[in-house]
């Protein structure tokens, strides 16, 4: 038997670029969502060098409502032709969704139920009708009767969050959307990324508005996407001899509030993800100086600024300062979601977590081409749910 | 004492489900006032109503009458609704902070008054033409 405290390895992977699933140039569909999946599936596992038969336990993001498939788990591995004697179920908690997918699966293999597990999942709802993801979004993210009726999407919160945070530090739009900029410029240099053409700030500030005083371009598109991470234990990695990243520390909290709680608190704080990205830097035994690099979940440029200052990387109100100076960019002292982010990266909100693990193992194993952070060891990954009242964080390392 | 109450010819938003926790308070606003749960035990001011009390898990409450007044904590346009919420495009929504020490989240009603954050503002009824609601505005002038 494995021990309790087996560290947890990704062994492979594989995505697709984010974009939009759905028609070819003759309008036939190349495939539904567990067409995209199972060939990403495939790859993970021959990235990994096991097969099918080697898979213990998958677990899946949540479909949007949009997808029709439903019984998805266990209808793609029926797909994949694989049996399982650990777990194969889907998880959902909104944007904590691909997080717990890799977290769910990375407890698989380190409680030794499974030998090697599956975290992966599929977003195709670009063709969709757009109203059918607005109002989910709203649903998710309000009481039912009480707060969604008033039609506030996820990112009417950080919207929210932008215009008392300005307020409060005497800070411009100009100077948040700055994180619109920055993005970009990673994304051109990503071959997942949704969008990779350059924009300037005046760019920026000229869309039109969104959620005020957000634009089009300081929130995410709609995207869809496809991504299968393969999880052993470390040992197991070792044996198979390939070059794998580890799991270091994992933290989660929930502060107890649905967006806002009926008592007034500091909205823009986020005390969830000071407090897991402490527990996860604490089981790693680092400090956040220590961090190479950062994929913290943020729809939006005022999302990036925020958790960058709770978890304890810039003073409250001074977060927006790393873009004048440059600190979070590329070739900063912390940068941060070097993919390009929810914002030009995409963000196909059940994967998001996926995407940004896949990210720092991809820089980790020094592959991310151009884009790459110079001798990374350690990354930080977040995500979040809500107005990130809650956190799962995770810090990755070099499997040596 | 009633709250001002202010005539709108839109619908009411969508999807209100009138139960047996929210009943007291949906007749509430029919008669001007907008109505707060106060937990019988522990005295925890609640809103949305609900069944158990979140300080104390005591299922007892007794109403409140709100005096309306409050403080803009925060505030957004929203450019994008889906049809069926009717609602204005854009369409503003307030997260205010009422002196009986409530926070929530309300529409912002259009007024000549720019809206302030930090300033007061108000709990105001909408009427519908089918039904009432509520929604915040900026403080009267004294
Ligand atoms: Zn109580």
């Amino acid at each position: 038997m494995p021990a309790e405290t087996s560290r947890v390895a990704i062994i492979g992977a594989s995505a697709l670029p984010i974009g939009k699933l759905t028609a070819t140039s003759t309008g036939t569909n190349e495939g539904l969502e567990h067409d995209f999946l199972a060939e990403v599936a495939a790859r993970a596992l021959s990235d990994a060098g096991i097969s099918g038969q080697d898979v213990d336990a998958a677990i899946f993001t949540q479909n949007p409502p949009t997808t029709k498939q439903l019984g998805f788990a266990t209808f793609m591995m029926a797909q994949l032709g694989i049996s399982c004697r650990g777990l194969v179920t889907e998880v959902g908690q909104l944007g904590l969704t691909g997080g717990v997918a890799f977290d769910i699966a990375a407890t698989q293999v380190s409680s030794g139920q499974a030998d090697f597990a599956l975290a992966l999942g599929v977003v195709r709802q670009s063709s969709g009708d757009p109203n059918i993801a607005l109002d989910f979004g709203i649903r998710a993210v309000g009481d039912v009767n009480f707060q969604a009726p008033f039609g506030i999407p996820p990112i009417g919160w950080y919207a929210l969050d932008c215009v008392r945070y300005m307020e409060d530090y005497s800070v411009s739009r100009a100077e948040i959307a700055q994180v619109a900029v920055k993005s970009r410029d990673n994304a051109a240099l990503n071959p997942l990324a949704q969008f990779r053409h350059p924009i300037t700030l005046d760019e920026v500030l000229a869309q039109r508005p969104i959620v005020e005083p957000l634009g089009l371009l300081e929130v995410p598109s709609r995207a869809d996407g496809a991504i299968c991470l393969v999880l052993s234990r470390e040992e197991t990695a070792r044996e198979l001899g390939g070059a794998s990243v580890v799991v270091e520390g994992r933290g989660f909290f929930h502060e107890g509030h649905h967006q806002i709680a009926d008592h007034p608190h500091d909205m823009t704080a986020f005390p969830s993800a000071q407090i897991a990205t402490g527990t996860a830097l604490d089981m790693a035994g680092l400090s956040l100086q220590q961090i190479d690099l950062f994929e913290l979940y943020a729809p939006c440029t005022i999302t990036e600024i925020l958790v960058t200052e709770a978890i304890g990387m810039f003073p409250r109100g001074e977060g927006h300062r790393a873009l004048s100076e440059g600190t979070t960019t590329l070739r900063g002292q912390h940068p941060v979601n070097t993919s390009g982010g929810c914002l030009s990266r995409g963000h196909p909100p059940q994967l998001t977590g996926l995407y940004g693990l896949y990210e720092i193992r991809e820089q980790l194993l020094g592959k991310a081409g151009p884009r790459q952070v110079q001798t990374a060891r350690y990354g930080l990954h977040t995500c979040e749910l809500g107005n990130y009242n809650a956190t799962l964080a995770h810090v990755i390392g070099v499997c040596e | 004492m009633t709250l001002p109450v202010v005539t709108l010819g839109l619908k009411r938003p969508l999807d209100i489900e009138v139960t047996g926790v929210t009943q007291t308070f949906w007749s509430g606003l029919a008669e001007g006032q907008f109505l707060l749960p106060r937990c019988s035990q522990c005295s925890r001011l609640s809103f949305p109503p609900r069944k158990v009390c979140p300080g104390c898990h005591h299922r007892d409450f007794t109403w409140v009458k709100a005096s309306g007044r409050a403080t803009l904590y925060s505030l957004t346009r929203i450019h994008n609704s889906p049809p069926r919420y009717n609602l204005l495009s854009p369409t503003s929504v307030a997260i205010i902070d009422l002196d009986e020490g409530i926070r929530l989240l309300t529409r912002l009603l259009p007024d000549d008054r720019p809206p302030v954050i930090g300033a007061a503002c108000e709990l105001v009824i909408t009427r519908h033409p089918d039904g009432m609601h509520y929604a915040a505005r900026p403080a009267a002038r004294l």
